[in-house]
């Protein structure tokens, strides 16, 4: 994926969050990993990425 | 509950039967082999399973008549196997609801069918629905044939003390009260069983928050015998309802109340019409319905540590609470019912050592585990004990709108019959096997000749393949039969067996043990291993 690549994911994402507002925004984010977790069709790879993405939160 | 008017045994399709209490009393105080507690699906299959070992047993209920209402209504594949066993197939094969699908909405649409394992090569289709009376009904029919069972109505079991070699239940009917002493007693008195309570022992594990009202309706509407799971459906948003056929035109709506609703405003005549009624709409039936008959159930796991206390057996309800989800409430409760069955009945014939009865506990308490870990799956499903879990279910449900393969999320657990691999009755594998069933498996019902292995099965079978081995031996065993089938049939092949091959499959049709290759010897010390005997009573 290129540089460009990722920052469009990165600008929908943040269009898309705000757009589905604040009730739908933990289950559009949950429905988004279980499709991309499909998607790369790697099980193990996608439980290392939820531990690596777990670290580093604010005030976690 | 019924509707206001109705006695809780005015039916709208079922006439209960009223039975006495004992009027000869002459014998009520005699020394019986079995007893066993409560009448209902267990205790007659118990009954059942004993005299089809030529066992006598007397059943206490304390009730006049079958349960008030359709409880379990879902009776498994293995179950039939289990009736065919007792002889009282037939009236469940006419009268019941055969199915084999299950269909899943989210917010109206469909989202998953699923196909539960069949086909044509099968005796017997995956479940059957059929309301609870029934089911006593031709169990009761079976066992009022049978000159080995008593059945004493209106009789409450008001003690039950050790004694020695049995105990001694004290009972209490119109007619009286008496005692009298059993040599072993069956506990089937249902998820409150007195015995239960009587012996000062408490039901293990988790109580959930998801409560469930169940009610019946009586209606004419055109969809075939399949189940429907609706999950946030417009009747009842971010709610779960299940809905069954049954036969009679009565339909099974089962729906989640929700946090704070309480079990007595829900089961309030009209809070069930008016949720009822919802569903019904949901459902597009536009004519009219008929109320028969409603309840409320919590998802609980909950089970005995041990079934057995001394001379007591705990069977059924009384052992295990499981969720409604997995359809083994009923089901598991019949195969505890058969697994003693057999075994007491070979201990009390002399042809099994009492050792035997020290798998009972293992086996069935380990199926009951094994419901749990599913039914703990299918429950987090249908009721999220948690906001990850609400949030990852219906990230699911949202998904499996567009895409299928998130739909198998939603799918229940396909309940299969459990494997006694870790029984102490079932013997190591032999490696030389690549194929067929395992020890402790059931043992697959393979297609023979105009009908199916199953039907040849009797008592304690040697399934032998092939011509070459002499088993005049095991043939003189007492309850034991040698079945001998080709080496190059169908059910060879299913069996991964060869010339020589031979499997023991138990009463219960769970495989004790196999061997591709083996010599008779070897076969005749397997048994009296499983069958719990020294060598000179063999």
């Amino acid at each position: 994926m290129t540089p460009a690549e990722i920052e469009t994911v990165y600008e929908t994402m943040a269009e898309t969050i705000d757009a589905v507002g604040a009730e739908q925004r933990e289950v559009f984010l949950a429905k988004l990993c279980l499709a991309l977790a499909h998607e790369l069709g790697a099980g193990g790879k996608v439980l290392e990425l939820i531990a690596d993405c777990r670290k580093d939160l604010a005030g976690g | 509950m019924r509707p206001a008017g109705r006695s809780e045994l005015d039916s709208l399709y079922f006439t209960y039967p009223h039975f006495d209490g004992p009027s000869e009393r002459g014998h009520l105080g005699d020394e019986v082999p079995v007893a066993i507690v409560g009448a209902g699906p267990v205790g007659l299959t118990a009954a059942l399973t004993l005299a089809s070992e030529g066992v006598r047993s007397v059943v206490l209920e304390k009730k006049p008549t079958f349960n008030d209402g359709s409880r379990a209504i879902c009776i498994a594949r293995q179950s039939y196997y289990i009736l065919d066993r007792l002889g009282a197939l037939t009236p469940f094969l006419d009268k019941s609801l055969g199915w084999t699908t299950g269909r899943t909405f989210y917010r109206g649409k469909q989202i998953l069918e699923f196909q539960m394992p069949d086909s044509e090569a099968e005796r017997f289709r995956p479940m059957y629905n059929l309301e609870q009376q029934y089911i006593e009904q031709f169990l009761w029919e079976a066992a009022a044939a049978s000159p080995l069972i008593e059945i004493r109505w209106q009789s409450a079991v008001t003690g039950v003390a050790d004694e020695e070699d049995g105990a001694r239940l004290s009972v209490s009917d119109p007619g009286g009260d008496y005692a009298f002493k059993a040599d072993w007693v069956l506990a089937a008195d249902g998820a409150h069983s007195p015995v239960r309570k009587m012996r000062g022992l408490r039901l293990q594990g988790e109580n959930y928050e998801g409560r469930y009202v169940i009610a019946d309706v009586r209606m004419k509407h055109d969809y075939p015998t399949i189940r429907r799971a609706l999950f946030d459906p417009e009747c009842r948003p971010g709610g779960t309802v299940l809905v069954h056929r049954q036969p009679d035109n009565i339909w099974r709506i089962d729906y989640q109340l929700r946090d704070g609703d309480s079990a007595e405003d829900a089961t309030q005549e009209a809070e069930v019409r008016r949720n009822v009624e919802a569903v019904l709409k949901d459902l597009g039936h536009t004519g009219g319905y008929d109320l028969e008959w409603w309840s409320v159930y919590s998802a609980n796991t909950l089970a005995l540590d041990d079934y057995r206390d001394g001379r007591i057996f705990f069977i059924g309800d009384s052992a295990h609470i499981v969720p409604i989800f997995g359809v083994r409430g009923l089901n598991n409760g019949l195969a505890d019912a058969q697994n003693i069955g057999w075994k007491l009945g070979w201990v009390l014939n002399g042809r099994a050592g009492e050792g035997l009865l020290d798998s009972y506990t293992p086996e069935r308490r380990g199926a009951t585990l094994d419901v749990f870990a599913n039914a703990s799956k299918s429950t987090r499903f249908m009721t999220p004990p948690s906001h990850g879990w609400q949030v990852m279910r219906d990230a699911a449900l949202s998904l499996a709108l567009s895409h299928p393969y998130a739909g198998a999320l939603a799918n229940p657990r396909q309940m299969v019959p459990y494997t006694y691999a870790d029984s102490p009755v079932t013997l190591a594998d032999d490696p030389a096997f690549s194929a067929g069933p395992a020890p402790g498996a059931v043992a697959a019902d393979s297609p023979l000749e105009q009908g199916h292995l199953s039907e040849r099965l009797s008592g304690f079978t040697v399934l032998v393949f092939g011509d070459q081995i002499d088993l005049a031996g095991l043939e003189r065993i007492e309850g034991v039969a040698v079945l001998r089938l080709g080496a190059e049939t169908d059910v060879a092949r299913a069996y991964d067996a060869e010339e020589g091959t031979i499997y023991l499959i138990r009463p219960d049709m769970h495989v004790a043990a196999r061997w591709r290759q083996v010599d008779p010897d070897t076969v005749e010390t397997a048994l009296r291993q499983i069958l719990q005997i020294s060598g000179e009573s063999l």
